[in-house]
């Protein structure tokens, strides 16, 4: 059919059926999820949703038990991560994972000597993210949180990606670094990208993002576009309470009634 | 005049030293690997430049150019092999890995060029023995001269890799964390495999000079192991330059020993590395290994 070759040409990445696991516990039970090309896409949920351990799985960081993950077109479920981040997959690691006693220069380097082809060199990325250019000879290690962010998402840009994933964007950071990571989202937004953003500060989250998905206990509750929802809805699907029937929703959220159509 | 000279010789010792100490710290450095084999390695790189240089009549350093390769694609396979597969394995299979391969490396010399004590010192003629007198008691063998120029510049090519280069930045963020590394396109599994080829080339250099400088046989290896990890923790781990003061604190340790008496010689070498250890920067490096 036209319109399902049509949809299979601009999902960048498909993921069918994904289970994860952390020895017992199932941190990704059987994720279903496509992001198109150009799209921004919030990850929401609570702690322990399994929202890291999806990205996780997605970059090649985490291993598959079962589904698949297909990207551009081609199977990567077996694909070892640093192959993934060759075919245009990068993951910005929770807790940002800088080399620590390398300077922010030779952690931009370091990603991009493998490199696709692309717009990003240690050039476009100190020019894009602006506080990143005196601190190019810095040790990484003593780079406040903030400065931190924008570094581990320069390296990953180094890389090329087709898809970037943002793991924890504004998590333990200022008030003041969270605007400027997320100056640096904006112009990543600006310029086509396609990312998806783990976010716990859901105003963040829906402010930039075209899409929101909400994971609670493993699985997919929530899967919109971000215009069509409200913080209301979200707050539901990422508390669970629409799985309650809506006669005994919560007394502080009245707004819920609008959601039990959702499953 | 006789103790400068001691000093001026044990300076040359400690450049040996160094070059044992650096493939050792090279691998602690990049995958954590302890390789208790490193000795026998060098070992074996002595006796392939012995075998080559007596089956062709060449000069061992141009029997060297011929086993350096081999040791380099030994290591490679070394470690994609039997090394990858221990890492899996935890953080203490390796050390058993390593030191089963040292067994195994020292009997099948031993079976294959019997225990026999060889030296290379006669094939190099006067580099061997020969020195530059300055004074009655001090002079300069032409021999160590050359060892230690060949350390200082293995061990500054190596630190220029390790800084400069595309490949040494890889390596440093494999060595800082692996995990990361592979999700900025790093081959993790390739690094470790080029940076064991290395270290393995880098022993068989280390081996082979110590068949000039004095005799070898098939249990050589522990003894200069033993060395090399001396050299390694005096100047503190995964520091390339401060492994050269290393070997070098060690080596004028054992000539000022030999220069008291010549029993003292490996006994002082091993007081000042306990010394060392039981200092507040021997504490700091006991530290830097706990949380590495």
């Amino acid at each position: 059919m036209p319109t399902w070759e049509g949809a299979a040409v601009t999902d960048l990445l498909r993921i069918s059926g994904l289970v994860a696991r952390h020895g017992l516990l199932h941190a990704v039970r059987g994720v279903s999820l496509t992001v198109a090309e150009g799209e921004t896409l919030a990850l929401v949920g609570a702690n322990g949703a399994g929202k890291s351990t999806l990205l996780r799985t997605v970059a090649g960081a985490h291993a598959a038990a079962e589904g698949a993950v297909v990207f551009g077109g081609d199977d990567i479920t077996h694909l070892a991560a640093h192959r993934r981040v060759g075919r245009g997959l990068a993951l910005v690691p929770e807790g940002r994972k800088l080399f620590p006693d390398m300077t922010v220069e030779e952690n931009l380097l370091v990603a991009g000597r493998r490199a696709r082809p692309g717009q990003w060199s240690v050039d476009t990325v100190l020019d894009a993210f602006p506080l990143l250019r005196p601190l190019r000879d810095k040790r990484a290690g003593s780079l406040s949180g903030g400065q931190q962010q924008a570094a581990s998402i320069g390296r990953a840009l180094m890389t090329n990606p087709r898809l970037l994933l943002v793991d924890e964007v504004s998590l333990g950071l200022a008030p003041v670094a969270v605007d400027a990571v997320y100056e640096c989202v904006d112009a990543l937004i600006r310029g086509g990208a396609t990312l998806v953003l783990v976010e716990q500060d859901l105003s963040r989250a829906m402010s930039v993002a075209n899409r929101v998905v909400c994971m609670l206990e493993g699985r997919i509750v929530l899967d919109t576009p971000a215009a069509d929802v409200t913080r209301d809805q979200v707050t539901d699907a990422y508390f669970g309470l629409n799985r309650v029937p809506t006669t005994s929703a919560p007394v502080d959220t009245p707004q819920a009634h609008p959601t039990s159509e959702r499953t | 005049m006789s103790w400068i000279n001691a000093v001026v010789q044990g300076l040359f010792l400690g450049g040996l030293y160094a070059l044992f100490a650096c493939g050792l710290s090279l691998m602690f450095g990049v995958m954590r690997i302890i390789n208790l084999a490193h000795g026998d390695l060098a070992v074996l790189g002595a006796f392939g430049v012995w075998w080559v240089s007596s089956e062709t009549g060449i000069s061992p350093f141009l029997a060297l150019l011929v086993v350096l390769p081999v040791m380099l694609a030994l290591g490679y396979a070394l470690q994609r092999t039997v090394l990858a597969r221990s890492l899996r394995g935890g953080e203490l299979t390796p050390l058993l890995t390593t030191f089963g391969l040292a067994i195994v490396l020292q009997n099948a010399l031993l079976q294959i060029f019997s225990p026999d004590v060889r030296s290379l010192g006669p094939s190099v003629g006067s580099l061997a023995t020969g020195s530059w007198r300055l004074a009655d008691q001090l002079s300069i063998p032409y021999l160590g001269v050359l060892i230690l120029a060949v350390a200082v510049t293995v061990l500054g090519g190596l630190q220029f890799v390790l800084r400069r280069t595309g490949f040494g930045r890889e390596m440093r963020a494999t060595a800082q964390d692996p995990d990361t590394a592979a999700l900025v396109g790093v081959p993790a599994a390739s690094v470790y495999a080029r940076a064991t080829a290395i270290a393995v080339a880098v022993a068989a250099l280390a081996g082979t000079f110590l068949a000039i400088h004095s005799t070898f046989d098939a249990s050589s290896g522990p003894t200069q192991l033993i060395f090399a990890f001396e050299a390694v923790v005096i100047g503190g781990l995964g520091s390339l330059w401060g492994t050269l003061a290393g070997g070098v604190v060690l080596g004028i340790a054992q000539t000022i020993g030999a220069h008291i008496d010549p029993q003292y010689s490996i006994l002082a070498g091993h007081l000042v590395f306990l010394v060392i250890l039981a200092s507040p920067r021997g504490r700091f490096i006991a530290l830097r290994r706990a949380h590495a």
